[in-house]
């Protein structure tokens, strides 16, 4: 599998935040509109995703001056900052507040690492409203406004990609530019969640430390239990949905799945030679038997100090 | 269904006078209009939500096409507000049929349908709106020219007995010669689709242009013009006729 680093430039607010699983629905959504754009049929694509995924996205990291931010490890804070335990307790909710580390090749050991505060998200809503086209009114429901969150991102964002051998990145490319062009997530077709798609770089994600004993995920993942030996990180419940088509069927929500969030730090049981762990996840709903989630995530080698 | 082409409507919108949308109003400032209109949370420009763009092309278009006079004539349909729905498509027939069903095909058709054959017939919305920015070389012009992006207009009611006025307020508007990024973007899924884009979308857009966006249109708030970076779009949009 190789490896890229795609940046994007959001161009209006957003619905739902960018997440590894609900990037990977909206290109699978691409290739089932157009069985030409990755050569293959969504059905072929996915014919031994079990084994061998043709795609595994990320989650939106903020791009701040050039440099990419990653999210605090999903670690106890005594793991990654060095200092006293006096001082910790004293500076606890300061390091608390220090959300996200700038990626660097090669990337220092966890706990040298210089953590910052950063704040990329303004958080606004809108009201909106249905007009009772009989009176010209708002009024009662459904005609009752309503307020709808949005979120901004105030920086560029930057999305880690796995490509299968087979899979073109200029495909990905045009897949990814239609989802900025129609919209991501929630309200796309009335105006949220559309972005620009700048550079893609190729980049070797398992040379980014020299001297690892953990992997840092860049995306909501499912490990599989053979290849951890222990995992921190933080639970995430996507209580999916279904999106196109079949967003109008009268039950289009997916059974929910506990991730293991972006940014937890997984002891692997043996060397790494994939750029990924996870599994794909499957039995989501009895509606559409055959729809999968993406397990997956691309994974960073960092080194952890007394991993276990 | 197999994506033949993705359609994309890119131009200007320009505002011919003054336009309000607003935002409802969340915190109240000292000094502040009761009025505001919806801006940027972080850079505070106004912006045109795609959601007011599509709301009221497609109410437009419902009134256009008779969909709104039918649901009249029904106790039932006249709860849903003269919007095209599902369920009004499965008790229409004719002509009118054919319009609702083309209207819930571009601009989608809400969730909790139960009848599978129907939502794969009326398939993925094919529209989708974009929120509108500033744009960029108007931002340069205002920055230059000091203009404001926004202006407040006052307002009164004048009692007709003692002819004084009543009932003062002020009112954001974004004035006129604003001019914001247009872009729409229309997914042709099968033949019959290189039609709805002529016939909804841009019949939609006219339509639009006759009418206004935002408050207070009967007096005079809102009137826009769109403007087509594309030649051929340009001329079938000025040639397009509603009526007649």
């Amino acid at each position: 599998m190789k490896t890229y680093i795609v940046k994007i430039k959001p161009l209006t607010g957003f619905g739902s935040p960018i997440k590894g699983d609900t990037l990977f629905g909206h290109l699978c959504w691409q290739a089932f509109e157009d069985s030409q754009l990755f050569g293959k049929s969504l059905q072929e694509l996915l014919k031994d995703y079990e084994e061998n995924p043709f795609i595994v996205v990320s989650s939106a990291f903020p791009v701040v001056k050039e440099k990419i931010y990653l999210k605090r490890p999903s670690m106890p804070l005594y793991k990654l900052f060095k200092i006293s335990e006096k001082e910790f307790i004293q500076k606890r909710k300061e390091l608390k507040s220090k959300n996200y580390f700038a990626f660097e090749i090669p990337l220092k050991p966890l706990n040298e690492i210089t953590y910052e505060k950063i704040n990329f998200i303004e958080e606004d809503s809108q009201i909106r409203c249905t007009i009772n086209r009989l009176t010209g009114t708002t009024g009662e429901a459904p005609f009752t406004p309503y307020t709808v969150d949005k979120i901004y991102f105030k920086t560029k964002l930057a999305i880690f990609i796995g490509l299968r051998q087979d899979i073109a990145v200029e495909s990905f490319k045009e897949a990814l530019k239609r989802v900025g062009n129609y919209g991501y997530g929630k309200d796309a077709t009335a105006g949220y969640g559309k972005f620009e798609v700048e550079d893609i770089k190729e980049i070797q994600l398992l040379a980014s430390s020299g001297n690892y004993n953990a992997l840092y995920t860049l995306s909501p993942s499912v490990p599989k239990k053979e290849e951890v030996k222990d995992i921190y990180f933080t639970p995430f419940i996507r209580f999916g949905r279904f999106g196109s088509i079949f967003a109008k069927l009268k039950n289009p929500f997916k059974n929910p799945v506990v991730f293991a969030d972006e940014a937890a730090v997984l002891i692997p049981n043996e060397d790494i030679k994939k750029p990924y762990i996870g599994m794909s996840i499957q039995n989501l709903s009895k509606a559409i038997p055959e729809a999968v989630t993406q397990g997956y995530s691309l994974v960073l080698p960092v080194e952890v100090q007394d991993a276990l | 269904m197999k994506l033949k082409e993705i359609k994309a409507i890119k131009g200007k919108i320009i505002i011919k006078t003054g336009l309000h949308i607003g935002s409802g109003n969340m915190e109240m400032q000292i000094g502040g209009t009761d009025n505001p209109v919806i801006k940027h949370p972080f850079t505070q420009e106004p912006y045109i939500p795609g959601s007011s763009l599509k709301g009221k092309i497609r109410s437009l278009l419902e009134y256009y096409y008779g969909i709104v006079q039918e649901a009249a004539k029904s106790e039932d349909f006249k709860n849903s507000g003269g919007l095209a729905t599902p369920k009004m498509l499965k008790n229409a027939d004719g002509e009118i049929k054919n319009h609702i069903k083309n209207i819930l095909k571009v601009f989608g058709a809400g969730a909790g349908e139960t009848d599978e054959n129907l939502i794969i017939e009326i398939g993925p919305t094919r529209v989708s709106f974009s929120d509108c920015r500033l744009n960029e070389d108007f931002k340069k012009q205002a920055e230059q020219n000091h203009w404001s992006y926004i202006e407040v207009k006052s307002e009164n009611r004048i009692n007709r007995i003692t002819g004084t006025a009543k009932d003062p307020r002020f009112i954001e508007r974004v004035p006129a010669g604003t001019v914001f990024d247009f872009e729409v973007y229309f997914k042709v899924l099968d033949d019959e689709d290189e039609k709805l884009f002529e016939d909804y979308l841009l019949k939609g857009l006219k339509l639009l242009e006759l009418d206004s966006l935002g408050g207070s249109g009967s007096r005079g708030y809102g009137k826009i013009e769109f403007q087509f970076d594309d030649e051929a779009l340009k001329n079938k949009f000025n040639s397009l006729k509603l009526w007649g």
